[in-house]
């Protein structure tokens, strides 16, 4: 409909979620019209992040470094683990600052019949790391959908094989409840009632 | 649990379901495969389910008797509403991933909208011992004989059931210490040219044996197994504290037989796309099957 250019440039920006073709067509002009340093910037941020941007080694948050900020801060305590499913959860973690232990990212969770299994969520890192004997505490805040759950207890099992303390995210977590969604004082909550499973 | 006059009504109301698959649909939505009582199998568009952090979308998971309502006519209806009809407690061990396996059998080989109400009724059963065993090792032989159960009769519905008692070719009698050969389209087939004894001796661990790319097996065995799947009496949910209810009725050698044969069934309707829910149960049942 327009130039090949542009019709390129607005079929890319719908990789973006919840952009459909008329707000690309609008982000496309607005782009050109009126940001086209700050379009440049963003073009340029997008590569870097993206040639950059991998998994932290310790615990697979998005990082360029091979260690992210959390595991390499001395002061924080790797005998405590807390699993969550996406790197928003540890942001919601920090922010109710109740909490001093690593993180494990699984970035999903089981979902057998989309076939996603354990080495998909990088589990299998995670029971090596349980038999070498270097994490005391698994703390499991998956989300509290069916898939969440099960993905717990199939986490919880593998520490209780390796005589792990296995503690999930109880009370003040609502069922069905997304973490990024609730606020610091609810979670700080949730994670001082953990309750052993 | 759902109501008698719900499951014998059919209105496009308050329908028993459960959900076996959701997938992401557009922006928001949600497509929602589910297995209903009256309606059989049927594909809806849960609007906005996604974005409105609703009640609706945690009520849209696998496990949990829910009764739906819905309109459209088209093979994609839209979700108008969605209740409860029982909260329960599931287990998340062994049986869940049984469940994903049995839903993503169904998903695969039923056809949509075709009303299989008895198949609905011992899928509810099973999805109910699912839930409510711990699936410790004691119990893991006897929920075997379950899943083969719902297996064999989901085969029976498709029109392709095996026939345990005779020989669909011969309509002989099978007898318990003859051999047979298992395929999918004849059933079995007494092995009468074979030398069995010296290829399948009961002492053996093998309970059947693959000769010349076809499985053979002994008839005692296959008599078990179409005596236990006769008798439906056993579809009482056992109480927790009761370690008799869990008794398994098939034997070791039976069971394994029970295994291939649904396996071998299985697999030809599956054709050449397998289940994808099938490692990860095989990988669980290792991870799970120690535990107590
Ligand atoms: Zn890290």
């Amino acid at each position: 409909m327009f130039s090949p250019l542009i019709d390129e440039l607005m079929q890319a920006l719908r990789v973006l979620p919840g952009v459909g073709p008329k707000s690309a067509q609008r982000m496309a002009f607005h782009l050109l019209e009126q940001e086209r340093q700050g379009a440049l910037q963003l073009a340029r941020s997008l590569e870097k992040a993206i040639d950059g941007v991998s998994y932290c080694n310790g615990c697979r948050t998005f990082t360029e470094e091979s260690f992210c900020g959390i595991c390499r801060n001395v002061k924080r305590d790797g005998r405590t683990v807390c699993v969550v499913e996406s790197p928003a959860d540890i942001l919601a973690f920090e922010q109710s600052g109740s909490y001093s232990g690593h993180y494990f990212v699984l970035h999903g969770h089981l979902s057998p019949i989309d076939g996603i299994g354990p080495e998909d969520l990088g589990i299998d890192i995670l029971e090596s790391r349980l038999a070498q004997g270097e994490i005391q505490e698994l703390i499991l805040a998956t989300g509290s959908t069916v898939e969440g759950e099960a993905t717990a207890h199939y986490i919880a099992e593998l520490g209780r094989r390796n005589e792990v303390t296995v503690s999930r995210l109880a009370q003040g977590v609502p069922l069905g409840g997304e973490l990024e969604y609730l606020d610091g004082g609810t979670l700080a909550h949730a994670l001082n009632s953990r309750r052993v499973i | 649990m759902w109501g008698e006059m719900n499951v014998l009504n059919p209105a496009i109301d308050f329908q028993p379901a459960y959900v076996l698959h959701t997938r992401p649909y557009r922006e928001t939505s949600l497509i929602v495969d589910c297995f209903t009582a009256n309606f059989g199998r049927i594909s809806l568009v849960a609007k906005g389910a996604k974005r409105k952090k609703s009640s609706q979308v945690s009520l849209l998971t696998p496990l949990l008797p829910i009764h739906i309502t819905w309109s459209g006519r088209g093979e994609l209806k839209s979700l108008r509403d969605v209740e409860v009809a029982q909260y329960r407690t599931v287990s998340m061990g062994l049986g869940y991933y049984c469940v994903m396996y049995v839903n993503e059998l169904l998903l695969r080989l039923v056809p949509k909208e075709e009303v299989l109400s008895s198949l609905f009724m011992a899928y509810n059963h099973f999805v109910i011992l699912a839930s409510a065993t711990d699936l410790a090792s004691q119990q893991l032989a006897w929920f075997t004989e379950q899943l083969r159960r719902l297996e064999f009769l989901l085969l029976n519905v498709l029109g392709v059931g095996v026939n345990f008692h005779c020989q669909p070719l011969t309509g002989i009698s099978i007898q318990p210490n003859l051999y047979y050969w298992f395929d999918v389209e004849n059933g079995f087939v007494e092995a009468t040219s074979v030398k069995t004894e010296a290829i399948l001796s009961k002492s053996a661990s093998e309970h059947y044996k693959i000769v010349q790319g076809r499985d053979i097996f002994l008839g005692e065995q296959l008599l078990q197994i179409g005596d236990f799947l006769q008798n439906q009496n056993e579809m009482i949910v056992p109480s927790k504290g009761n370690k008799e209810a869990y008794l398994t009725h098939l034997s070791a050698p039976a069971r394994h037989c029970a295994k291939r044969i649904a396996h071998l069934a299985i697999m030809a309707r599956l054709g050449d796309r397998p289940l994808k829910s099938q490692a990860l149960l095989r990988k669980v049942w290792h991870t799970f099957k120690d535990s107590s």
